[in-house]
Protein backbone atom coordinates (compact mmCIF):
# COMPACT_ATOMS: atom_id res chain seq x y z
CA UNK A 1 0.00 0.00 0.00
CA UNK A 2 1.68 3.25 -1.12
CA UNK A 3 0.64 6.82 -0.35
CA UNK A 4 -2.98 5.87 0.09
CA UNK A 5 -5.62 8.49 0.84
CA UNK A 6 -9.29 7.96 1.48
CA UNK A 7 -11.80 10.78 1.79
CA UNK A 8 -15.59 10.84 2.16
CA UNK A 9 -16.53 14.11 0.54
CA UNK A 10 -14.45 16.73 2.33
CA UNK A 11 -13.78 14.49 5.32
CA UNK A 12 -10.44 12.75 5.18
CA UNK A 13 -10.52 9.20 6.62
CA UNK A 14 -6.99 8.05 5.74
CA UNK A 15 -3.94 10.16 4.90
CA UNK A 16 -0.74 9.11 3.21
CA UNK A 17 -0.78 5.47 4.33
CA UNK A 18 2.18 3.40 3.14
CA UNK A 19 2.73 -0.07 4.51
CA UNK A 20 3.92 -3.48 3.45
CA UNK A 21 2.56 -6.73 4.83
CA UNK A 22 4.53 -9.92 4.24
CA UNK A 23 3.17 -13.42 3.72
CA UNK A 24 2.60 -15.28 6.99
CA UNK A 25 2.81 -12.11 9.07
CA UNK A 26 0.41 -10.91 11.78
CA UNK A 27 -0.33 -7.18 11.66
CA UNK A 28 -2.51 -5.37 14.17
CA UNK A 29 -4.14 -2.09 13.21
CA UNK A 30 -4.84 -0.20 16.39
CA UNK A 31 -6.07 3.25 17.29
CA UNK A 32 -9.03 5.02 18.81
CA UNK A 33 -12.52 4.69 17.37
CA UNK A 34 -12.73 6.72 14.18
CA UNK A 35 -8.98 6.53 13.57
CA UNK A 36 -9.58 4.77 10.24
CA UNK A 37 -8.92 1.09 11.16
CA UNK A 38 -12.04 -0.35 9.51
CA UNK A 39 -11.63 1.88 6.45
CA UNK A 40 -8.07 0.65 6.05
CA UNK A 41 -9.21 -2.98 6.15
CA UNK A 42 -11.98 -2.28 3.64
CA UNK A 43 -9.44 -0.97 1.17
CA UNK A 44 -7.77 -4.41 1.06
CA UNK A 45 -10.88 -6.21 -0.21
CA UNK A 46 -12.24 -3.26 -2.18
CA UNK A 47 -15.07 -2.75 0.26
CA UNK A 48 -14.07 0.89 -0.25
CA UNK A 49 -12.06 2.46 -3.04
CA UNK A 50 -8.96 4.50 -2.26
CA UNK A 51 -9.25 8.14 -3.28
CA UNK A 52 -5.57 8.19 -4.14
CA UNK A 53 -2.54 5.89 -3.98
CA UNK A 54 -1.77 2.34 -4.96
CA UNK A 55 -2.75 -0.91 -3.28
CA UNK A 56 -1.33 -4.30 -4.27
CA UNK A 57 -2.81 -7.49 -2.81
CA UNK A 58 -1.25 -10.82 -3.73
CA UNK A 59 0.11 -9.24 -6.93
CA UNK A 60 -3.23 -7.66 -7.90
CA UNK A 61 -3.26 -3.89 -8.42
CA UNK A 62 -6.63 -2.88 -6.98
CA UNK A 63 -6.75 0.50 -8.72
CA UNK A 64 -6.48 -1.13 -12.14
CA UNK A 65 -8.57 -4.18 -11.33
CA UNK A 66 -11.94 -4.34 -13.10
CA UNK A 67 -15.22 -5.35 -11.48
CA UNK A 68 -14.99 -8.80 -13.10
CA UNK A 69 -11.82 -9.57 -11.12
CA UNK A 70 -13.34 -8.54 -7.78
CA UNK A 71 -14.75 -12.01 -6.89
CA UNK A 72 -11.32 -13.53 -7.54
CA UNK A 73 -9.67 -11.01 -5.19
CA UNK A 74 -12.27 -11.66 -2.49
CA UNK A 75 -11.81 -15.42 -2.76
CA UNK A 76 -8.16 -14.86 -1.88
CA UNK A 77 -9.14 -12.91 1.24
CA UNK A 78 -11.12 -14.10 4.26
CA UNK A 79 -12.95 -11.33 6.11
CA UNK A 80 -14.14 -11.49 9.74
CA UNK A 81 -16.51 -8.77 10.91
CA UNK A 82 -17.27 -7.50 14.37
CA UNK A 83 -20.98 -8.17 13.84
CA UNK A 84 -20.25 -11.64 12.33
CA UNK A 85 -22.33 -11.03 9.18
CA UNK A 86 -23.79 -14.52 9.11
CA UNK A 87 -26.88 -15.35 7.06
CA UNK A 88 -29.64 -16.01 9.60
CA UNK A 89 -31.71 -18.19 7.27
CA UNK A 90 -28.88 -20.63 6.57
CA UNK A 91 -27.44 -23.27 8.84
CA UNK A 92 -23.92 -23.01 10.21
CA UNK A 93 -22.82 -25.55 7.59
CA UNK A 94 -24.37 -23.54 4.74
CA UNK A 95 -22.85 -20.28 6.02
CA UNK A 96 -19.37 -21.78 6.16
CA UNK A 97 -19.86 -23.51 2.80
CA UNK A 98 -20.72 -20.25 1.01
CA UNK A 99 -17.18 -19.27 -0.15
CA UNK A 100 -16.62 -22.79 -1.48
CA UNK A 101 -19.99 -22.83 -3.28
CA UNK A 102 -19.12 -19.44 -4.77
CA UNK A 103 -15.81 -20.86 -5.93
CA UNK A 104 -17.68 -23.71 -7.68
CA UNK A 105 -16.35 -26.54 -5.48
CA UNK A 106 -18.01 -29.94 -5.68
CA UNK A 107 -20.43 -30.90 -2.86
CA UNK A 108 -18.23 -33.73 -1.57
CA UNK A 109 -15.20 -31.45 -1.27
CA UNK A 110 -17.35 -28.74 0.31
CA UNK A 111 -18.62 -31.16 2.95
CA UNK A 112 -15.13 -32.43 3.74
CA UNK A 113 -13.60 -28.95 4.04
CA UNK A 114 -16.49 -27.43 5.99
CA UNK A 115 -16.64 -30.27 8.53
CA UNK A 116 -12.87 -30.11 8.94
CA UNK A 117 -12.87 -26.39 9.66
CA UNK A 118 -15.89 -26.67 11.98
CA UNK A 119 -14.03 -29.40 13.89
CA UNK A 120 -11.02 -27.10 14.29
CA UNK A 121 -13.31 -24.31 15.45
CA UNK A 122 -14.94 -26.67 17.97
CA UNK A 123 -18.44 -26.21 16.57
CA UNK A 124 -18.80 -29.41 14.58
CA UNK A 125 -21.97 -30.28 16.53
CA UNK A 126 -23.57 -26.98 15.49
CA UNK A 127 -23.41 -27.68 11.76
CA UNK A 128 -27.19 -27.94 11.35
CA UNK A 129 -28.02 -25.11 13.73
CA UNK A 130 -29.11 -21.65 12.55
CA UNK A 131 -26.87 -18.73 13.66
CA UNK A 132 -29.48 -16.82 15.72
CA UNK A 133 -29.63 -19.72 18.19
CA UNK A 134 -25.86 -19.56 18.84
CA UNK A 135 -24.01 -17.46 21.42
CA UNK A 136 -21.92 -14.49 20.26
CA UNK A 137 -18.70 -16.45 20.69
CA UNK A 138 -20.02 -19.36 18.69
CA UNK A 139 -21.24 -17.05 15.94
CA UNK A 140 -17.83 -15.44 15.72
CA UNK A 141 -16.20 -18.88 15.48
CA UNK A 142 -18.57 -19.65 12.59
CA UNK A 143 -17.51 -16.37 10.97
CA UNK A 144 -13.84 -17.31 11.41
CA UNK A 145 -14.53 -20.76 9.95
CA UNK A 146 -16.21 -19.12 6.93
CA UNK A 147 -13.26 -16.76 6.49
CA UNK A 148 -10.67 -19.56 6.48
CA UNK A 149 -12.54 -22.43 4.77
CA UNK A 150 -11.35 -21.44 1.31
CA UNK A 151 -7.70 -21.34 2.53
CA UNK A 152 -7.25 -17.64 1.69
CA UNK A 153 -3.75 -16.19 1.71
CA UNK A 154 -4.93 -13.15 3.68
CA UNK A 155 -7.36 -12.98 6.60
CA UNK A 156 -8.75 -9.58 7.59
CA UNK A 157 -10.47 -9.29 10.96
CA UNK A 158 -12.29 -6.13 11.97
CA UNK A 159 -12.58 -6.02 15.77
CA UNK A 160 -13.22 -9.79 15.96
CA UNK A 161 -13.46 -9.87 19.76
CA UNK A 162 -15.09 -6.49 20.41
CA UNK A 163 -18.56 -7.83 21.07
CA UNK A 164 -17.49 -10.98 22.92
CA UNK A 165 -17.06 -11.85 26.60
CA UNK A 166 -13.45 -12.64 27.71
CA UNK A 167 -13.92 -16.42 27.48
CA UNK A 168 -15.36 -16.29 23.94
CA UNK A 169 -12.73 -13.75 22.92
CA UNK A 170 -10.05 -16.16 24.13
CA UNK A 171 -11.50 -18.96 21.99
CA UNK A 172 -11.51 -16.71 18.91
CA UNK A 173 -7.89 -15.66 19.58
CA UNK A 174 -6.90 -19.34 19.85
CA UNK A 175 -8.65 -20.05 16.59
CA UNK A 176 -6.90 -17.20 14.78
CA UNK A 177 -3.62 -18.46 16.18
CA UNK A 178 -4.36 -21.94 14.83
CA UNK A 179 -5.10 -20.69 11.32
CA UNK A 180 -2.08 -18.39 11.36
CA UNK A 181 -0.07 -21.48 12.23
CA UNK A 182 -1.34 -23.02 9.00
CA UNK A 183 0.24 -20.22 6.96
CA UNK A 184 -2.37 -17.48 6.69
CA UNK A 185 -1.42 -13.79 6.88
CA UNK A 186 -3.51 -11.98 9.49
CA UNK A 187 -4.42 -8.30 9.51
CA UNK A 188 -6.48 -7.53 12.59
CA UNK A 189 -8.05 -4.23 13.57
CA UNK A 190 -8.45 -4.37 17.33
CA UNK A 191 -8.41 -2.71 20.74
CA UNK A 192 -7.77 -6.03 22.46
CA UNK A 193 -4.33 -5.69 24.13
CA UNK A 194 -4.47 -9.29 25.30
CA UNK A 195 -4.78 -10.48 21.72
CA UNK A 196 -1.93 -8.23 20.59
CA UNK A 197 0.48 -9.45 23.26
CA UNK A 198 -0.62 -13.06 22.78
CA UNK A 199 -0.23 -13.26 18.98
CA UNK A 200 3.01 -11.26 18.90
CA UNK A 201 2.54 -9.46 15.60
CA UNK A 202 3.52 -6.09 14.22
CA UNK A 203 1.37 -3.19 15.37
CA UNK A 204 0.44 -0.14 13.34
CA UNK A 205 -1.15 2.64 15.32
CA UNK A 206 -3.47 5.00 13.49
CA UNK A 207 -4.46 8.43 14.65
CA UNK A 208 -6.82 10.67 12.71
CA UNK A 209 -6.28 8.61 9.58
CA UNK A 210 -2.47 8.64 9.63
CA UNK A 211 0.06 6.09 10.77
CA UNK A 212 1.31 7.32 14.12
CA UNK A 213 3.60 4.50 15.16
CA UNK A 214 4.91 1.14 13.91
CA UNK A 215 5.79 -1.29 16.68
CA UNK A 216 7.30 -4.76 16.45
CA UNK A 217 6.73 -7.40 19.12
CA UNK A 218 10.01 -6.59 20.91
CA UNK A 219 9.38 -2.80 20.86
CA UNK A 220 5.95 -3.35 22.34
CA UNK A 221 7.26 -5.61 25.09
CA UNK A 222 9.71 -2.89 26.06
CA UNK A 223 6.97 -0.27 25.92
CA UNK A 224 4.64 -2.39 28.03
CA UNK A 225 7.43 -3.12 30.54
CA UNK B 1 -22.57 -24.73 -14.82
CA UNK B 2 -22.53 -28.01 -12.99
CA UNK B 3 -25.67 -29.93 -12.11
CA UNK B 4 -25.24 -29.51 -8.34
CA UNK B 5 -25.12 -25.75 -8.76
CA UNK B 6 -28.38 -25.74 -10.72
CA UNK B 7 -29.98 -27.81 -7.98
CA UNK B 8 -28.67 -25.33 -5.41
CA UNK B 9 -30.09 -22.37 -7.34
CA UNK B 10 -33.39 -24.20 -7.82
CA UNK B 11 -33.59 -24.93 -4.07
CA UNK B 12 -32.90 -21.30 -3.23
CA UNK B 13 -35.45 -20.10 -5.78
CA UNK B 14 -38.12 -22.36 -4.27
CA UNK B 15 -37.18 -21.24 -0.77
CA UNK B 16 -37.56 -17.60 -1.80
CA UNK B 17 -40.91 -18.31 -3.40
CA UNK B 18 -42.05 -20.01 -0.18
CA UNK B 19 -40.76 -17.16 1.99
CA UNK B 20 -42.55 -14.49 -0.05
CA UNK B 21 -45.51 -16.68 -0.94
CA UNK B 22 -48.10 -13.89 -0.92
CA UNK B 23 -46.11 -11.66 -3.28
CA UNK B 24 -45.21 -14.54 -5.56
CA UNK B 25 -48.82 -15.79 -5.37
CA UNK B 26 -50.14 -12.45 -6.64
CA UNK B 27 -47.57 -12.45 -9.44
CA UNK B 28 -48.42 -16.03 -10.35
CA UNK B 29 -52.15 -15.24 -10.49
CA UNK B 30 -51.44 -12.23 -12.74
CA UNK B 31 -49.51 -14.45 -15.14
CA UNK B 32 -52.24 -17.11 -15.04
CA UNK B 33 -54.89 -14.47 -15.82
CA UNK B 34 -52.78 -13.08 -18.66
CA UNK B 35 -52.43 -16.53 -20.17
CA UNK B 36 -56.15 -17.28 -19.73
CA UNK B 37 -57.15 -14.01 -21.37
CA UNK B 38 -54.70 -14.27 -24.25
CA UNK B 39 -55.49 -17.97 -24.61
CA UNK B 40 -59.23 -17.26 -24.82
CA UNK B 41 -58.72 -14.76 -27.60
CA UNK B 42 -56.36 -17.09 -29.43
CA UNK B 43 -58.86 -19.92 -28.96
CA UNK B 44 -61.68 -17.94 -30.55
CA UNK B 45 -59.48 -16.49 -33.27
CA UNK B 46 -58.05 -19.88 -34.25
CA UNK B 47 -61.46 -21.56 -34.30
CA UNK B 48 -62.94 -18.70 -36.28
CA UNK B 49 -59.99 -19.04 -38.62
CA UNK B 50 -60.86 -22.72 -39.10
CA UNK B 51 -64.47 -21.82 -39.89
CA UNK B 52 -63.37 -19.20 -42.42
CA UNK B 53 -61.00 -21.71 -43.99
CA UNK B 54 -63.83 -24.22 -44.34
CA UNK B 55 -66.04 -21.53 -45.87
CA UNK B 56 -63.35 -20.60 -48.33
CA UNK B 57 -63.34 -24.21 -49.46
CA UNK B 58 -66.98 -23.73 -50.46
CA UNK B 59 -69.67 -21.32 -49.26
CA UNK B 60 -73.16 -22.80 -49.04
CA UNK B 61 -75.82 -20.92 -51.05
CA UNK B 62 -79.51 -21.93 -51.03
CA UNK B 63 -81.50 -21.31 -54.22
CA UNK B 64 -85.27 -21.49 -53.57
CA UNK B 65 -87.45 -22.22 -56.60
CA UNK B 66 -90.88 -20.94 -57.57
CA UNK B 67 -93.85 -23.25 -57.07
CA UNK B 68 -95.27 -25.30 -59.92
CA UNK B 69 -92.11 -25.80 -61.96
CA UNK B 70 -92.04 -28.71 -64.42
CA UNK B 71 -89.33 -31.36 -64.80
CA UNK B 72 -88.18 -29.50 -67.92
CA UNK B 73 -87.76 -26.28 -65.90
CA UNK B 74 -85.71 -28.11 -63.29
CA UNK B 75 -83.39 -29.54 -65.96
CA UNK B 76 -82.96 -26.08 -67.46
CA UNK B 77 -82.07 -24.54 -64.10
CA UNK B 78 -79.73 -27.44 -63.37
CA UNK B 79 -77.96 -26.88 -66.70
CA UNK B 80 -77.63 -23.17 -66.01
CA UNK B 81 -76.07 -23.84 -62.63
CA UNK B 82 -73.74 -26.44 -64.12
CA UNK B 83 -72.43 -23.89 -66.60
CA UNK B 84 -71.25 -21.56 -63.83
CA UNK B 85 -67.54 -22.19 -63.15
CA UNK B 86 -67.56 -20.78 -59.64
CA UNK B 87 -70.10 -23.31 -58.46
CA UNK B 88 -68.08 -26.27 -57.27
CA UNK B 89 -70.99 -28.51 -56.44
CA UNK B 90 -74.78 -28.44 -56.33
CA UNK B 91 -77.63 -30.75 -55.48
CA UNK B 92 -81.40 -30.65 -55.69
CA UNK B 93 -83.26 -30.55 -52.37
CA UNK B 94 -86.89 -31.44 -52.84
CA UNK B 95 -89.51 -29.83 -50.65
CA UNK B 96 -90.22 -33.30 -49.17
CA UNK B 97 -86.58 -33.70 -48.18
CA UNK B 98 -86.54 -30.19 -46.71
CA UNK B 99 -89.65 -30.91 -44.63
CA UNK B 100 -88.17 -34.19 -43.41
CA UNK B 101 -84.98 -32.37 -42.37
CA UNK B 102 -87.05 -29.74 -40.56
CA UNK B 103 -89.02 -32.45 -38.73
CA UNK B 104 -85.78 -34.05 -37.54
CA UNK B 105 -84.42 -30.76 -36.33
CA UNK B 106 -87.64 -29.83 -34.52
CA UNK B 107 -88.60 -33.16 -33.02
CA UNK B 108 -89.93 -31.53 -29.83
CA UNK B 109 -92.44 -29.52 -31.89
CA UNK B 110 -93.55 -32.42 -34.09
CA UNK B 111 -97.23 -31.53 -33.54
CA UNK B 112 -96.80 -28.42 -35.69
CA UNK B 113 -96.16 -30.58 -38.77
CA UNK B 114 -99.13 -32.93 -38.23
CA UNK B 115 -101.75 -30.26 -38.90
CA UNK B 116 -100.20 -28.84 -42.07
CA UNK B 117 -102.66 -28.94 -45.01
CA UNK B 118 -99.77 -29.00 -47.47
CA UNK B 119 -95.93 -28.76 -47.48
CA UNK B 120 -95.18 -25.00 -47.28
CA UNK B 121 -91.50 -25.39 -48.20
CA UNK B 122 -90.25 -24.78 -51.76
CA UNK B 123 -88.00 -27.03 -53.84
CA UNK B 124 -84.43 -25.81 -53.77
CA UNK B 125 -80.87 -26.23 -54.99
CA UNK B 126 -78.00 -26.28 -52.50
CA UNK B 127 -74.84 -24.81 -54.08
CA UNK B 128 -71.22 -24.66 -52.98
CA UNK B 129 -69.38 -21.59 -54.25
CA UNK B 130 -65.58 -21.56 -54.40
CA UNK B 131 -64.33 -18.45 -52.62
CA UNK B 132 -60.60 -19.13 -52.70
CA UNK B 133 -58.43 -16.02 -52.66
CA UNK B 134 -60.92 -13.99 -54.74
CA UNK B 135 -62.80 -12.69 -51.72
CA UNK B 136 -66.35 -12.79 -50.51
CA UNK B 137 -67.75 -10.56 -53.29
CA UNK B 138 -67.68 -13.57 -55.55
CA UNK B 139 -70.53 -15.14 -53.57
CA UNK B 140 -72.64 -12.05 -54.08
CA UNK B 141 -71.92 -12.08 -57.84
CA UNK B 142 -72.92 -15.74 -58.11
CA UNK B 143 -76.08 -15.04 -56.11
CA UNK B 144 -77.03 -12.17 -58.47
CA UNK B 145 -76.50 -14.36 -61.53
CA UNK B 146 -78.49 -17.25 -60.09
CA UNK B 147 -81.31 -14.91 -59.06
CA UNK B 148 -81.76 -13.96 -62.74
CA UNK B 149 -82.38 -17.57 -63.84
CA UNK B 150 -86.03 -18.03 -64.72
CA UNK B 151 -87.84 -20.09 -62.06
CA UNK B 152 -85.60 -19.00 -59.18
CA UNK B 153 -87.61 -17.35 -56.41
CA UNK B 154 -84.94 -16.41 -53.87
CA UNK B 155 -81.25 -16.87 -53.11
CA UNK B 156 -79.88 -17.04 -49.57
CA UNK B 157 -76.22 -16.97 -48.74
CA UNK B 158 -75.91 -15.00 -45.51
CA UNK B 159 -73.67 -12.50 -47.24
CA UNK B 160 -74.15 -9.65 -44.83
CA UNK B 161 -73.52 -11.58 -41.65
CA UNK B 162 -70.50 -13.29 -43.21
CA UNK B 163 -69.00 -9.85 -43.78
CA UNK B 164 -69.80 -8.82 -40.23
CA UNK B 165 -68.42 -12.06 -38.91
CA UNK B 166 -65.16 -11.43 -40.74
CA UNK B 167 -64.98 -7.94 -39.26
CA UNK B 168 -65.55 -9.36 -35.78
CA UNK B 169 -62.83 -11.95 -36.35
CA UNK B 170 -60.39 -9.28 -37.50
CA UNK B 171 -61.21 -7.21 -34.43
CA UNK B 172 -60.90 -10.27 -32.23
CA UNK B 173 -57.45 -10.96 -33.62
CA UNK B 174 -56.36 -7.39 -33.03
CA UNK B 175 -57.82 -7.47 -29.54
CA UNK B 176 -56.03 -10.78 -28.88
CA UNK B 177 -52.76 -9.24 -29.94
CA UNK B 178 -53.35 -5.99 -28.05
CA UNK B 179 -54.67 -7.53 -24.84
CA UNK B 180 -52.07 -10.28 -24.92
CA UNK B 181 -49.25 -7.78 -25.32
CA UNK B 182 -50.69 -5.52 -22.63
CA UNK B 183 -51.16 -8.31 -20.12
CA UNK B 184 -47.72 -9.75 -20.77
CA UNK B 185 -46.24 -6.28 -20.30
CA UNK B 186 -48.11 -6.00 -17.00
CA UNK B 187 -46.79 -9.46 -16.07
CA UNK B 188 -43.21 -8.43 -16.90
CA UNK B 189 -43.61 -5.35 -14.73
CA UNK B 190 -45.09 -7.30 -11.81
CA UNK B 191 -42.47 -10.06 -12.05
CA UNK B 192 -39.73 -7.42 -12.16
CA UNK B 193 -41.05 -5.79 -8.99
CA UNK B 194 -41.54 -9.11 -7.21
CA UNK B 195 -37.99 -10.21 -7.99
CA UNK B 196 -36.73 -6.80 -6.99
CA UNK B 197 -38.46 -7.01 -3.62
CA UNK B 198 -37.18 -10.57 -3.10
CA UNK B 199 -33.69 -9.34 -3.99
CA UNK B 200 -33.92 -6.42 -1.55
CA UNK B 201 -35.21 -8.67 1.22
CA UNK B 202 -32.01 -10.68 0.76
CA UNK B 203 -29.82 -7.61 0.32
CA UNK B 204 -27.69 -8.43 3.37
CA UNK B 205 -27.22 -12.01 2.21
CA UNK B 206 -26.28 -10.76 -1.24
CA UNK B 207 -23.70 -8.39 0.29
CA UNK B 208 -22.20 -11.26 2.31
CA UNK B 209 -22.06 -13.37 -0.85
CA UNK B 210 -20.18 -10.57 -2.58
CA UNK B 211 -17.76 -10.37 0.36
CA UNK B 212 -16.92 -14.06 0.08
CA UNK B 213 -16.19 -13.73 -3.64
CA UNK B 214 -19.40 -14.94 -5.28
CA UNK B 215 -19.77 -13.96 -8.93
CA UNK B 216 -22.80 -11.87 -9.90
CA UNK B 217 -24.12 -14.78 -11.96
CA UNK B 218 -23.97 -17.05 -8.92
CA UNK B 219 -25.83 -14.47 -6.81
CA UNK B 220 -28.48 -13.66 -9.37
CA UNK B 221 -29.11 -17.11 -10.81
CA UNK B 222 -31.71 -18.06 -8.14
CA UNK B 223 -33.62 -14.84 -8.89
CA UNK B 224 -33.61 -15.54 -12.63
CA UNK B 225 -34.80 -19.02 -11.80
CA UNK B 226 -37.59 -17.55 -9.67
CA UNK B 227 -38.75 -15.43 -12.60
CA UNK B 228 -38.55 -18.38 -14.95
CA UNK B 229 -40.42 -20.66 -12.55
CA UNK B 230 -43.14 -18.05 -11.98
CA UNK B 231 -43.58 -17.58 -15.71
CA UNK B 232 -43.44 -21.26 -16.57
CA UNK B 233 -45.79 -22.42 -13.82
CA UNK B 234 -48.10 -19.45 -14.46
CA UNK B 235 -48.24 -20.34 -18.16
CA UNK B 236 -48.91 -23.98 -17.37
CA UNK B 237 -51.56 -23.01 -14.80
CA UNK B 238 -53.28 -20.65 -17.25
CA UNK B 239 -53.41 -23.28 -20.00
CA UNK B 240 -54.71 -25.85 -17.51
CA UNK B 241 -57.50 -23.54 -16.25
CA UNK B 242 -58.39 -22.68 -19.85
CA UNK B 243 -58.54 -26.37 -20.74
CA UNK B 244 -60.78 -27.19 -17.76
CA UNK B 245 -63.15 -24.31 -18.60
CA UNK B 246 -63.10 -25.26 -22.30
CA UNK B 247 -63.84 -28.93 -21.55
CA UNK B 248 -66.70 -28.05 -19.21
CA UNK B 249 -68.26 -25.56 -21.63
CA UNK B 250 -67.89 -27.68 -24.77
CA UNK B 251 -69.30 -30.71 -22.95
CA UNK B 252 -72.44 -28.70 -22.15
CA UNK B 253 -72.67 -27.07 -25.56
CA UNK B 254 -71.72 -30.11 -27.57
CA UNK B 255 -75.23 -30.56 -29.01
CA UNK B 256 -75.36 -26.93 -30.17
CA UNK B 257 -71.98 -27.13 -31.87
CA UNK B 258 -72.93 -30.40 -33.56
CA UNK B 259 -76.13 -28.90 -34.88
CA UNK B 260 -74.14 -26.03 -36.36
CA UNK B 261 -71.73 -28.52 -37.90
CA UNK B 262 -69.06 -26.53 -36.10
CA UNK B 263 -66.03 -28.33 -34.66
CA UNK B 264 -64.75 -26.26 -31.79
CA UNK B 265 -61.21 -27.36 -30.97
CA UNK B 266 -58.80 -26.47 -28.13
CA UNK B 267 -55.41 -24.83 -28.66
CA UNK B 268 -52.98 -27.09 -30.46
CA UNK B 269 -50.18 -28.59 -28.40
CA UNK B 270 -47.74 -26.38 -30.28
CA UNK B 271 -49.69 -23.19 -29.49
CA UNK B 272 -50.08 -24.18 -25.82
CA UNK B 273 -46.36 -24.99 -25.54
CA UNK B 274 -45.50 -21.67 -27.23
CA UNK B 275 -47.67 -19.80 -24.73
CA UNK B 276 -46.01 -21.54 -21.79
CA UNK B 277 -42.62 -20.78 -23.35
CA UNK B 278 -43.50 -17.10 -23.83
CA UNK B 279 -44.76 -16.97 -20.26
CA UNK B 280 -41.50 -18.46 -18.94
CA UNK B 281 -39.59 -15.95 -21.06
CA UNK B 282 -41.72 -13.13 -19.60
CA UNK B 283 -40.66 -14.30 -16.11
CA UNK B 284 -37.03 -14.32 -17.13
CA UNK B 285 -37.30 -10.85 -18.71
CA UNK B 286 -38.96 -9.61 -15.50
CA UNK B 287 -35.96 -10.81 -13.48
CA UNK B 288 -33.58 -9.27 -16.01
CA UNK B 289 -35.37 -5.90 -15.82
CA UNK B 290 -35.31 -5.93 -12.03
CA UNK B 291 -31.52 -6.20 -12.14
CA UNK B 292 -31.30 -3.57 -14.89
CA UNK B 293 -33.19 -1.22 -12.56
CA UNK B 294 -30.72 -2.05 -9.78
CA UNK B 295 -27.77 -1.18 -12.03
CA UNK B 296 -29.43 2.08 -13.14
CA UNK B 297 -30.05 3.08 -9.54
Amino acid sequence: MFNVYKAYGKTSALRDISLEIYAGEIVFITGASGAGKSTLLKLFYKGELASQGQILVDGMNLARMGARKLPELRRRIGVIFQDFKLIAGRTVFDNVALPLEAAGEKPKIIEKKVMSVLRTAGIEDKAKVYPPSLSGGEQQRVAVARAVVGSPSLILADEPTASLDPHSAEQVIQLLETFHGRGATLVIATHNRRMISRLKGREIRLENGSIQERLHGSDREMEEA
Amino acid sequence: MQKDLWIRHFRHALKDIRTHRFLHGITWITIVLSVILSGTFILFASNAGDVIASWKAGVRVMVYLEKGLTEKDLVRIKNSLGEMELISDFRFVSKMEALEFLRMRMQRHAAVFHNLPENPLPDAFELRVKVGEQGWDIVENVALHVEKIQGVDDVEYGGQWVGRFLQVIAMLRMAAFGMGSLFFLVSVFIVANTIRLAFYSRKEEVEIMRFVGAEEGFIKAPFYMQGFLLGFSGGLGGILVLFVVYTTLTFRMDATFSALAFDFSFLSLRTAATMVGISAFVGWVGAYLSFRQEVLE
